[in-house]
């Protein structure tokens, strides 16, 4: 069968640190790190008192919900999910169709997936239902509560007419997000697709991680040192929340238009390790980690020797990143000062859940695109586990600029044991 | 009850639901002003505004009530006719 190539023409995002594509590409390139201390989580009895969450101007989301006439919009995570997907769209040279137009635009959809980003809306409903309350419960409830709502929110700002729909496979959700939209493209199916992921903030969701002793709780004072992923001392991986979004288009429509081209979307695999083996429904299984890194080289035809970098999941947890390294150095071959680069986005903006892999996706189509790679933070003191097994040049703590990177990969693992693995090759390198 | 105290009861009543209409809108709205295309309310909004309706004057509308809706002037009359 003869499938279509498939490009990125459009990034948006909105990340713990920092919104819009221009000042997230700063952030990144600075280390800058938008984890903060919530006084709230300690409030509530939380072990940890650390989040990273978006802060947007207050007057340009009014002047944005105003634009779209967002009424009643409790949702933060629909809110990112709106700012980011429109700022990809913007970005990608796309304008808005108007709300009068006739026909919304057919072979152009939307796969946003989610989370939790239902829960603020639900939360609401439920306290006034049982208050007996009904009738002040918002007519805008349930479009918000709904697991898909960002993409339904999405298809109707921007008059989308393919396929819309949520996926949701937790912490793995936007990049699987951005591998089902290339398949839609790829197959035929549709000529464009805004893709991504969102988070609502989650201080309920928050509680209930805490209370599992995955979070965090040792750098409550030293909330920019508490995601800390490979190292020796992590504690424990740091809440956070946002939206990444991206427009997947057929190389041919991206031409046609003379489109800004950031990168093609060489494939991936889409995988889960079936919580069989060391695998459980909270904790990764390598096996189904090294067999979806090699399904994507598979489907995509690439050698290991061909990657130039990883951008990894790597999520600041004691136990996961350095099985996710000995996953990467036995499904590539390649260790030592042999391993390609990497980096963990989450020491800068903690871990989004169902918006992680999104803000990580974009970030890392933006060093590509401006030749530089990002430090990760708080890894002074690597693993021993993965010291043995990758070279201390690999996980630069500075940012290296002037880079060339031709072919990155990203991956991203979630609860439920579900793995997901997307290529990128440089469009402009 | 006069028309006109029910007509000042509704402004304010409908105010909190035009999110995204400048006040003039609403102190300009009069009794052929259409709530759909004059004031911006969906039909979402609409459901919310008869029921801040039946709470203030206490009385109660049907369905097939508010399918009629299209005016001001069709909410006053509604309202006087049960009032």
């Amino acid at each position: 069968m003869n499938t279509r190539r498939v490009v990125i023409t459009g990034l948006g995002v909105v990340a713990p640190n920092a919104s819009g594509i221009e000042n997230y590409t700063k952030a990144l390139r600075k280390g800058h790190s938008g984890i903060e201390y919530c006084e709230t989580f300690k409030e509530m009895g939380f072990g940890s008192h650390v989040g990273g969450f978006p802060k947007l101007d207050e007057e340009a989301v009014k002047a944005f919900k105003r634009r779209f006439k967002l009424k009643k919009l409790v949702s933060s995570g629909i809110l990112y999910a709106c700012l980011a997907g429109v700022d990809a769209w913007e970005d990608a040279g796309l304008e808005v169709l108007p709300q009068d137009a006739l026909e919304p635009h057919w072979d152009t959809g939307c796969i946003f997936g989610q989370g939790i980003t239902g829960i603020e809306s639900t939360d609401i409903g439920i306290k006034l239902m049982d208050a007996g309350k009904i009738r002040k419960v918002s007519g805008r409830t349930v479009q918000q509560s709904m697991s898909s709502g960002p993409s339904a929110y999405l298809g109707g700002i921007l008059g989308l007419g393919n396929q819309i729909t949520g996926n949701s496979s937790a912490c793995s959700t936007g990049t699987e997000a951005l591998l089902m939209a290339y398949d839609r493209i790829r197959f035929g199916l549709a000529d464009r697709m805004l893709a991504g992921g969102c988070d609502s903030d989650l201080k309920y969701v928050t509680g209930c991680f805490d209370v599992m002793r995955v979070l965090n709780r040792k750098h409550n004072d030293q909330p920019k040192q508490a995601s800390r992923p490979m190292s020796a001392s992590a504690a424990g991986f740091v809440i956070g929340s946002g939206a990444g979004a991206y427009v997947l288009e057929s190389l041919e429509s991206a031409q046609a238009r003379g489109a800004k081209i950031y990168a093609e979307v060489l494939g991936g695999a889409l995988n889960s390790g079936g919580q069989r083996g060391e695998g459980s429904i909270t904790s990764p299984s390598d096996v189904g980690i090294v067999r979806c890194i090699r399904q994507m080289m598979e489907y995509t035809g690439l050698q290991a020797a061909d990657i130039d970098a990883i951008n990894g999941h790597l999520t600041s947890t004691v136990i996961g990143d350095p099985v996710e390294i000995k996953s990467w150095v036995k499904a590539l071959g390649r260790s030592g000062k042999d391993f390609p680069l990497i980096n963990a986005t989450k020491s800068m903006t903690g871990h989004a859940l169902s918006a992680a892999g999104a803000l990580e996706c974009v970030g890392t189509l933006l060093q590509m695109h401006h030749g530089f790679f990002h430090p990760t933070l708080n890894c002074e003191d690597l693993h021993p586990m993965i010291s043995e097994l990758v070279d201390r040049s690999r996980i630069p703590m500075e940012t290296l600029n002037d880079v060339k990177l031709h072919t990155v990969v990203k991956a991203s693992f979630g609860f439920g044991d579900v793995n997901s693995c997307v290529a990128f090759r440089n469009w402009n390198a | 009850m006069e028309k006109q105290q029910i007509m000042d009861r509704l402004k304010a009543l409908v105010k909190p639901h035009l999110e995204y209409q400048d006040d003039e809108v609403v102190d300009a709205m009069h009794g052929g002003t259409n709530l759909l295309d004059e004031l911006g309310l969906d039909s979402v909004d609409l459901v919310e505004v008869i029921m801040d309706i039946e709470e203030e004057f206490d009385i109660s509308i049907a369905d097939d009530e508010i399918q009629q809706v299209r005016t001001v002037d069709d909410l006053v009359g509604l309202i006087a006719g049960k009032k």
